[in-house]
This record gives structure tokens, sequence and C-alpha cells, in this order.
């Protein structure tokens, strides 16, 4: 035991005191803030806070109902009244307003209008204006009438057993999110996995490999080294998860809105349960990958056979979405390599039977603890090869236990 | 009892039969030379006893029975193909491996004082592996089979990449510890340092034992019909003689078959010469190798 985490405490340290590490960790977040400033910013230089204006020859604007208030993340668009059409030229040229519109005479019969402008207007003032001019068409109706109209529904989801909610805006967090985070976490998973590749093949290629398996066990060396390097995947994501909590708590106070964003406790559970396991299974088999080849660039090309499938449920994101209960979605969900991600995405659009989550689960931890034990059995075949790699034929050996022969490489 | 004890092994990979039926024993407290050319089997035979390798057949007994885990906390290994970290300071991976020898750290700390200081390592403690010269490496990996204080110690190749200075240091650190009673195994293909370090060898060639035994006894077994002699005065021609030929400072007597190396001496004294050097002359271990390996080639296999 003291062994062990004698092993642990060295891979772990060893990995996060690195400045690559720190870097890895760091500038993921950096990134995000700086695309998000900047682009919140370049939204705010370029939004044309001009005022748009109208000429109004129908007189339903002849008596103009202000919109109500609204919650905007950006500098609402005034609407100036003109009297005819060349005082409204004359603003237009003069820069004053970004653009007009006539409303005919006949805009009750055909429905027509006209814009004037020098330069394309923003969305924002198109939009407001047709707002503006849908409320005083019903300008008859009583007022919380008018209201609800152009406000539209805000659409409440909600299933039978209530495991699920979301509305308005707020279903795009809550849909987006999740899967954001199961992305953002194999991303830790493949970085500190692939380091743990990295790791063997360098105590391979520099002959630390020896004076370890005549130390401790191959399989506490193994387990020692997972663990370890499970600590530097989950302290990335740790970091990850304390500054997007910092940066949401920051716009849940501009705007509450955002607090959807909070993934409720049922799908973080789910979530943990899922990647726990993922991680041991993925790490062990990198390891497994790193005992087998004899540098790291040939280990790189391999592990796609592990990442690409992980991976698989963000391309089939679209039928995931679509039918999170059909057949692609439930036999993603029972493949040890597409459970986490598909579970994950899932969770966010459908409510996932128990029995589906427990054999998903039971899949997951099965499938982690024979990649642990592949990983330690690959681990002795490979681990004293110098210059060559583990035939794949001897690896299958591994399944036919009677035949089982640890066997060496290249030697004197 | 002995240290260990080899029963028998082969070990074959592929169609090559890398180690082929070998037996022997080391007691405890012996320094033992473990010889062979480049490719002969040693370092085979080192992992088959460390349990890095199954042997295909015959069995092994180390520290008093079968290897296991608690074992490995009582031996020392240093590999030919020497393996530190290299990206870590020279302190932190040594006391990292002498944890995995269940050293304590503060312990461990303490004897990695006294190691890099007989080593001339201090000021180089934070400096990572890969900085170091080669030389210090193979200091450092010393250090690194020695800190856990080890009741057996295998060693491969101790010698490769040092200069005369650190060598002479590692052969007084081996005799040191040897002479506190610590098994040594020592694998190597310089013959003249085992002449100097060992008692008792075991040489090897294609996986097979050529010879095995008290190296003294073994060289007797080796001598011709000879002897080396000095005297101050120049040797006149002595009846007897088959044919002399100058070594070194001496000369080699290679006497008729009839003759005893006491007749010589006799004749010497009786000469009124004076004899600075009167000995049996012992064919040094590469003499006897090149002497094994050639009779073995001559043999139809």
């Amino acid at each position: 035991m003291k062994k062990l985490w004698a092993v642990i405490r060295y891979e772990y340290t060893r990995h996060v005191m690195r400045r690559g590490f720190l870097i890895a960790v760091f500038s993921v977040p950096l990134w995000v803030l700086i695309i998000t400033v900047v682009g919140v910013i370049l939204v705010w230089v370029e939004a044309d806070d001009r005022a748009v204006g109208y000429i109004d020859h129908s007189g339903i604007l002849a008596n103009p109902q202000p919109l109500p208030e609204r919650d905007y993340l950006s500098r609402p668009i005034p609407l100036l009244a003109f009297e005819n059409e060349n005082s409204a030229r004359q603003a237009l040229e003069a820069g004053d307003i970004q653009a007009y519109y006539v409303v005919p005479a006949d805009f009750w019969e055909n429905g027509e209008l006209q814009l004037f402008f020098i330069e394309t207007p923003g969305s924002i003032a198109t939009e407001e204006f047709i707002d503006f001019l849908r409320l005083n068409l019903l300008s008859d109706l009583p007022a919380d009438i008018r209201e609800r109209v152009i406000e539209g529904a805000d659409v409440h989801i909600v299933t039978l057993s209530e495991e699920l909610e979301a509305s308005g805006f707020s279903v795009l967090l809550k849909l987006l999110v999740p899967a954001f985070s199961g992305m953002t976490m194999m991303i830790a998973i493949f970085t500190s996995s692939g380091y743990l590749m990295q790791a063997v093949v360098d105590e391979k290629e520099n002959r630390t490999m020896e004076i370890l398996i005549t130390s401790v066990s191959p399989s506490q060396m193994m387990a020692g080294k997972v663990i370890g390097l499970i600590g530097v995947g989950l302290t990335q994501i740790l970091v990850w998860l304390l500054i997007g909590l910092a940066g949401l708590t920051f716009l849940i106070r501009v705007n509450p809105v955002f607090s959807a964003a909070l993934i409720n406790p049922g799908n973080l559970g789910l979530a943990i349960g899922m990647i726990f396991p993922a991680f041991v299974m993925i790490s062990a088999l990198m390891a497994a990958i790193g005992a087998t080849v004899t540098e790291a660039r040939e280990g790189s090309q391999i592990t796609g056979l592990v990442t690409l499938p992980v991976m698989l449920p963000f391309m089939f994101f679209g039928i995931l979405i679509e039918q999170p209960n059909g057949i692609l979605a439930l036999a993603m969900s029972f493949f040890p390599l597409t459970a986490p991600l598909s579970m994950i995405i899932r969770a966010s659009f459908t409510v996932i039977p128990t029995w589906q989550i427990l054999t998903s689960e039971i899949i997951l931890v099965l499938s982690a603890a024979g990649s642990l034990w592949l990983a330690g059995k690959i681990f002795r075949l490979g681990m004293l090869r110098y210059g060559q790699r583990v035939p794949v034929r001897e690896i299958l050996q591994i399944f036919q236990p009677a035949r089982l022969r640890v066997n060496g490489g290249k030697d004197e | 009892m002995p240290s260990v004890f080899v029963s028998n092994i082969s070990k074959s990979f592929g169609k090559v039969r890398a180690v082929d039926e070998v037996t022997f024993e080391v007691q405890e407290g012996e320094l033992f030379g473990l010889l062979g050319p480049n490719g002969a089997g040693k370092t085979t035979t080192i992992r088959i006893i460390l349990d890095i390798y199954k042997p295909d057949s015959g069995s092994i007994s180390v520290l008093g029975g079968p290897m296991n885990e608690a074992k490995k906390n009582r031996i020392g290994y240093m590999p030919e193909e020497r393996g530190l970290y290299q990206d870590v300071p020279l302190e932190r991976c040594l006391l990292y491996l002498a944890s995995l020898k269940n050293v304590d750290r503060a312990v461990a700390r303490e004897r990695l004082e006294g190691y890099l200081e007989k080593f001339d390592l201090q000021a180089y403690r934070k400096k990572k592996v890969k900085e170091l010269s080669k030389g210090m490496q193979q200091k450092a990996q010393i250090i690194a089979t020695l800190l856990h204080n080890p009741e057996l110690i295998i060693i491969d190749e101790p010698f490769s990449g040092l200069d005369p200075i650190n060598t002479r240091l590692v052969k007084d650190m081996l005799l040191q510890i040897h002479q506190q009673g610590t098994t040594i195994i020592m694998s190597t293909h310089q013959m003249h340092q085992v002449e100097e370090l060992c008692d008792r060898i075991l040489l090897v060639d294609h996986g097979r034992v050529m010879l095995y035994g008290d190296l003294d006894q073994i060289r007797r077994q080796f001598s011709g019909h000879a002897v080396l002699v000095r005297t101050r005065e120049p040797l006149p021609a002595l009846s007897g003689v088959a044919h002399h030929e100058v070594y070194n400072s001496a000369t080699k007597l290679v006497l008729e078959d009839h003759i005893h190396p006491q007749e010589i001496l006799q004749e010497l004294v009786a000469r009124q010469l004076t004899v600075e050097q009167f000995e049996i002359a012992l064919p040094t271990l590469d003499e006897i190798f090149i002497q094994v390996v050639e009779k073995r080639e001559s043999q139809p296999a």
C-alpha cells in the first residue's frame, strides 16, 4: 500500500508541477474568456444604436404606444417619428438615424413597408420597429394581451416525472451546457491519459522500467500510475469547474437567466458516475498502448482507436437530440467507449430509464476493471521490449489463460 | 545457506536459447563474478533471478526461497541499460526510487546525503538527471542501488562509462559493502575487474556454463607447467626449461614435463642469483576465457 501511494504521489506531482500542465490547465479558460470578452466588445462596438426613423401615412402610429421596457444585453434603440420623407432623408444623410421606415397609407390592405438606409441597419434595429408596429396594430386590445402577443410564449418543458425542466433561453443553456462540459471533461481525460502513455513509453525508452519492476509489482505500478494520472485529470477538471463557476456566478449577477446553466444534481451525478469509470478505462488503455509501442509518436497514432469512438457521440449529436431513445442512442449507451458522452447528451434531452443507467454504468465499471487487468498483462509483456513492438498475436494470447506465458523481448 | 541458488534454468527467445541449463549458487556475503562476453546470457540470467522473466525450466531460490514482492526491498539491482528519470531533479529521482523500496523518507534523505558527498554529487542534487554527465549518471545509479541497504546486490556492468578515478571509487565502494557482509553478484565482461574483486566466478558463453568455481582454483587448473621468475642478475640458461618468454618484467619459464618448479628454485639459489620473484605462472582470466572459447569452438556442436 505504501509503495502504491508512493507511485501515485510521484506520478501526480511529477505531472502537475510541469510547466506544460499549468499552461494546458489555464490556457483553456483563458482562451474562453478572451474569446468571450472580445466577442462582447465587438458586438458592443459594432452595434449601431442610432435611432430608427419612421414616417407613418397609415395612421397606425399616429398616437403610438411605446414598447414595454425589455431586458436587453445591448443598448436600446430609439424610434423617431418624422413628418415627411425629406426630413427623414436629411437625418439619414446627416447620420443621425441609421434607417427609416415608411408605412404606406394602404398598409392595412397589403402589409407592405419600405425601408431606406445607406448601410444595412442592425437586426436589433429592424426587429425593434416591427415589434413597435405590431404593438400598435393591436392597440384596440387590452394591454396585457398586446404584450403577450409581442413577447410570444415562453415554453416550459416539464416531463411527467418533473426531472427535466427548461424554458425559453434557458432551454438552450440546459441543453448545451452538459454537452459542452462532457466534451471538456473528455479533453481533460485525453490530456492526462496522454501523459500516462507518454510516461510509460519514456520509462521504456530510458530503461527506468527495469528498476521499477524490481521494486514494485507491475500491477501496483500500473494502478499507481492510473490513479495518479486520474488525479491529474481531476485537478484539471476541478480548476476548469471552479473558473467556470466563477464566470457563471458573474453572469447570473448580470442576468439571472444564466442560472439555467447550472446542471441539475441528477445529471451531475450521472455525469460523475459515467466519467469516473470512463477515466479509469481510457487511462488503462492508454497505458497499455504505451507499453506495446516503441515511441510516443507511434503511440499517438494508435490512441485514435480509443479517442475516436469516445468522441463518436458528438458526431451523431443531431441523431441523439432527435431520437434520444432511438436504437442508435441505446446502442451507443451500452458500448463502453461511447457510453459516457452518449448518456450525458441523452440526459439533457430525455429522461433515461433507470434500468438503462444501471446497465450502462455496470458495463462501464466492468470495462474499466477489464481494461486495468488487460493493461497489467500487456504491461508485463511489453515492459522490457526496447525498440520492439509487442505483436498482436502475443496480446491475443493473454485471453488464452492456459497458454499464457510471460515472454521477454530482444535480449543478450 | 546460499543467497541465490540457480538450478538448471533454461530460457529461449524464439529459436535463440539465451540460457541453457545453467546451475550455480552464490553464498551469503560473497562477491560473485558473473562473466561472459556480450550476448552470453548474463543479463537474461539476472532477469530470471529477479523474476522479471520466468524460466522455461529450472528453479530459482533467492534469499532462502522463491522470489516475491517483499524480497524486492532486500535486493539492489543496477541494470546494464541504466534507467533514471531524465526530466527529474537527481535528489527527487533517488528519493522516489528509495521510497519504492519501502525506505522511510527521512532515513533515505540522511543516507542520500552521505552518498552524494562520497560520490561528489552534492552540487548536482537539484539538477535534472539528463543534465548530468554519463559518469555522474552512473554514480547516481549506483546510489539508487545502495540507498535501501540491500542484503543482495546484483550489479550489471558497474564500470562502464566510468573514468579510472571513478572506477576506483566504485570498486572501493563495492569492496566496502562486501566487507560489511552484503552479497554481491557482479556481472561484467571486463575480466580484469573480476580478477581484482571476486572470489568465485561463473563464466557463461552462448547461454552455457563454461567455468564455475573458485577463481584461484580455476586459474591453477588452467595454469600450464610454468613459473614466473625475476632475478636481479640476468637469467642464465637453466636445465629442465623447455622454453622461456619475457613476461612483463619477469620471465615465464615453461618447464619440461618431469621437472618440478621446486627444482628450478633450488637451481637459482644454488647459482647464487638474487631471486626477486618466483611464482607459479597462473593465466589471466582473459587467457583462460580465450582458451575456453577456442576449445568450445573447435569442438563440434
